[in-house]
């Protein structure tokens, strides 16, 4: 009896383990033999693989005619989603992997092409896209920033495409806005902030200073943001919830108010450590204040030698005020933001279903990256809001991503800059050869024309990190959320944070734009200034500030240093 | 006679054959896991310390001797913060809660479950539990329950809102502590009572004869007869000391706060989040000069409790 539940039991452990190993990465459908095969594998995270298969649908039948190889009619892209398709892990096993293309994040570029593991897909950026009935190349889409990162500067040369665009920010109810009147009236300042208070009065015509448009109502400095969180609280709601779990994603807001201060040029000082910025004057480890409340600043020439002081950037001062006070004042936060359980898909749970809870006040904004929909969508969240509240799915919530308030009035009309997240990139494996690198190469291209971009618009209501137009008949397809941040993407500046100098190559840990908040206090080093705010009391932002320039300065030598 | 004399050498052929085939078969067996160990331990560490000199070159994606920068950057980190004292500290006083609370409680759940004492069976099932359950699954329901099922029983009784204990930055260490400490008991218990398991009936018998009390048959006899597996443990806890993450980033990934840093996150934290190959080459430094710092110290233990402690008893 015992040797046979012996044996039962190792086969069943048997079993348990096979279906494990089975289980790892996504479905992957059976081989047609009559085709030839593309093996595509992409990050399994918030856009999901629908856009991937639609692409897919449409590259099969342009080509379902063709003979790639004797005996064989069509191609078949076989798709892969896998969770851990990640820069990071993918650069040492990319050799021993069978997919040929790949779209991921979290890619530190220059060490996949310097140890040889992408192919050159120069001809791809640069030929113009007659076969998929377009005159524009690759190239001429992409952002300058893109352009300058990607095309190495030794010879000219691409070897990765940029994926999609996401950047740090808020989400507001528009419903619960319109509903509560939250929007600012046309009569509102700073010294006095005024709400409409009835549906017929005029709204405060937002940061594009025209009525009738998306922005209408929205605060556009600071103290009109926190008169709106204020007015939120005093309605017995709550104005803010952000994930518990994830205080880093505080820190994606602080790089978007921070990059939206300083404007594409001076925020690319940090990058490239060259030309001139503006930066604060300080006393005594102080930001020097004038009489009128303004901060004295100076001229900076930035250089490798000097670019410690690019700490002293002042849109780096004004986020961490605007941290400092969300984060401290009473009433405006949820408990999720101090709950290290409450991960991104509760917080996002807990916020949909706020609006519509009789047992929790509802929530008005929610701090997350732009990518939270997909998340939201492909978890399940919308789905359970919407099980309970017919028509309230992803594409009957009225939600908005909100143009990031100004620091100061004098920088309302200047235009909206946000710093790109997680470097992605879209690659083929160096191992492809012959048909594969052809037809790879092929689909790449495919993926990069405005009809396969704007499908990927279309269903994840995002978008890829290259310029193209997005059409009437995709906007109707995206979501209100969708439509809202492809308003805020065509009126902003969107900036990828790197540069080809010697400086940022020889340092790219400690130059990438999460590494800028790190800051060094009472010789601890804090590395999320949301985490030690949270820790702390006291002149939070200002300490905070001076603890980023005292990081800067004990390491920058060591970055001189490895300089070649 | 000459029948006696044929059979002998058949014997020893027979015999050389079947220790022929013992041998094949053993090598066959080991030679797997000596070449895993080989590949995996030996030429992966060696690789680690000649990494510790090197710089990674981002345009030709090659390494490059450049003698002591790396540790000359990690004494800079030393130096110019006090993350270093601080990790040091932390990991102290994980070892030393290890030594003081970890172990005597392994070591009387071990007696208990040994000497069947009543309800033995579930200590044992209870006790082992988090061991068989994947870490990352232990952390989900132990985070969830004191982020937020305690706050919530707080709230009920007294009516007063708190921070989840993970959440509130003054408990956080001592409940990490805590748990590592609950997790840590499987393994513990499984080599204690095994040990105990060793110690002859006849030992035992005879001293219950002479009456002996529970408690004085642990102290003089139990402990003594495992101290063998006892001081291995406590040498095991020395080398870990700069190894040991307290389960941090199962917690917090690679947000987990200063304050309550070990070197063993700083060094696991490092390395899981390393975005590119620049970084390797400080890593693999900071780990060999804390292995220069831990040898000695494991060594030295090892020799005080060998020449202080009770002689190992083979039985």
């Amino acid at each position: 009896m015992k040797k046979l539940l012996g044996i039962v039991g190792a086969i069943i452990l048997t079993l348990t383990a096979g279906i494990s190993l089975v289980a790892c990465g996504g479905e992957i459908e059976k081989i047609d033999s009559s085709r030839t095969q593309l093996y595509v594998g992409t990050y399994d995270g918030a856009y999901g693989t629908a856009w991937l298969y639609r692409a897919k649908e449409k590259f099969e039948e342009k080509y379902k005619d063709v003979h790639f190889e004797e005996g064989k009619t069509g191609v078949q892209v076989l798709i892969e989603p896998n969770g851990s398709y990640i820069g990071t892990s993918l650069r040492d096993t990319i050799q021993n992997n069978k997919n040929d293309v790949f779209f991921i994040e979290d890619v530190n570029y220059y060490d996949f092409v310097g140890l040889g593991k992408i192919a050159n897909i120069t001809d791809v950026v640069t030929t113009p896209l007659t076969e998929f009935g377009e005159n524009k190349t690759i190239e001429s889409k992409l952002d300058p920033t893109v352009k300058n990162f990607l095309k190495r500067k030794s010879d000219n040369q691409y070897f990765a495409l940029p994926f999609y665009q996401a950047y740090g920010g808020i989400i507001y109810d528009m419903d619960l806005f319109a509903d509560n009147y939250f929007y600012l009236s046309d009569k509102s300042t700073d010294e006095k902030p005024a709400f409409v208070s009835k549906s017929y009065q005029t709204k405060s015509y937002g940061l594009d200073g025209e009525p009738g448009t998306f922005d209408d109502g929205l605060p556009v400095t600071y103290d009109e943001f926190f008169a709106l969180c204020d007015r939120i609280a005093s309605a017995g709601m709550t104005p803010l919830i952000w994930s518990g779990a994830y205080p880093n994603y505080l820190t994606y807001l602080l790089q978007s108010l921070w990059a939206d201060y300083e404007g594409r040029d001076s925020i690319m000082r940090n990058f490239t450590f060259e030309g001139e910025t503006t930066i604060l004057k300080m006393e005594n480890g102080r930001v020097i204040q004038n009489a009128d409340g303004s901060y004295q600043t100076e001229t900076l020439k930035v250089t490798p030698e000097t670019g410690n002081d690019l700490a002293r950037q002042p849109g780096r001062y004004y986020a961490l005020k605007f941290l400092e006070k969300i984060m401290t004042a009473e009433g405006w936060r949820s408990q999720s933001c101090t709950n290290t359980f409450a991960d991104q898909n509760t917080t996002h749970l807990e916020y949909l279903r706020s609006a519509y809870s009789s047992s929790s006040s509802p929530i008005a904004m929610m701090i997350e990256a732009t990518w939270w929909e997909g998340e939201a969508e492909k978890g399940g969240q919308f789905d359970a809001v919407a099980a309970n509240n017919p028509g309230k799915d992803r594409m009957g919530r009225n939600l908005g991503f909100m143009p990031l308030p100004k620091a100061t009035r004098d920088k309302v009309v200047e235009k909206s800059t946000y710093i790109a997240l997680n470097k992605t990139a879209a690659m083929i494996n160096a191992k492809s050869t012959g048909v594969s690198l052809d037809l790879a190469k092929k689909f790449l291209m495919y993926c990069y024309t405005d009809a396969a971009l704007n499908d990927f618009s279309a269903i994840t209501s995002s978008s890829f990190f290259v310029n193209y137009e997005v059409t009437k008949e995709t906007k109707k397809e995206m979501s209100p959320y969708g439509r809202q941040l492809l308003q805020i993407r065509e009126t902003s500046d969107i900036i990828y944070p790197a540069s080809q100098s010697e400086m940022f190559m020889n340092n790219q840990v400690a130059l990438d734009p999460n590494s800028l908040w790190w800051a060094n206090i009472d010789g601890m080093t804090y590395k999320i200034p949301a985490s030690y705010m949270k820790e702390h009391t006291g002149n939070l932002a200002d300490v905070y500030f001076k603890g980023i320039i005292d990081y800067y300065n004990l390491n920058w030598a060591g970055y001189i240093g490895n300089l070649h | 006679m000459a029948q006696q004399t044929s059979g002998k050498p058949k014997e020893i052929s027979s015999f050389m054959k079947k220790r022929t085939k013992n041998l094949i078969f053993y090598c066959i067996m080991i030679a797997f896991p000596v070449f895993q160990f080989c590949y995996f331990y030996l030429a992966v560490n060696f690789n680690s310390i000649l990494l510790a000199f090197k710089s990674y070159d981002v345009y030709s994606g090659t390494f490059s001797w450049v003698g002591t920068e790396n540790f000359e950057r990690f004494f800079d980190f030393c130096t110019q913060t006090r993350m270093v004292a601080k990790m040091t500290g932390n990991s102290l006083i994980v070892y030393a809660f290890n030594l003081i609370v970890g172990i005597p409680l392994a070591l009387f759940f071990s007696y208990y479950i040994y000497k069947k004492f009543p309800a033995y069976g579930l200590f044992k099932i209870m006790l082992f539990l988090p061991s068989i359950i994947s870490s990352i699954v232990m952390v989900v329901l132990f985070k969830g329950f004191v982020e937020e099922a305690i706050p919530e029983i707080v709230e009920k009784i007294s009516g007063k809102q708190i921070l989840g204990l993970v959440g509130n930055h003054k408990t956080v260490f001592p409940t990490v502590i805590f748990y590592a400490i609950w997790v840590g008991f499987g393994s513990g218990i499984l080599m204690y009572s095994g040990a105990m398991s060793r110690v002859p009936d006849s030992v035992v018998e005879s001293a219950k004869l002479d009456g002996i009390s529970p408690l004085k048959e642990f102290w003089y006899i139990t402990l003594p007869l495992i101290y063998g597996t006892l001081s291995t443990y406590l040498i095991v806890g020395v080398a870990g000391i700069f190894t040991n993450q307290l389960n941090l980033y199962s917690f917090f990934g690679n947000k987990a706060s200063p304050e309550i840093m070990t070197f063993g996150y700083y060094l696991f934290s490092g390395i899981a989040e390393v975005k590119t190959m620049q970084e390797y080459p400080y890593y693999a430094a900071t780990g060999l000069l804390l292995t220069f710092v831990a040898v000695p110290l494991t060594l030295g233990v090892k020799y005080l409790l060998e020449k202080f402690g009770p002689e190992t008893v083979e039985f």
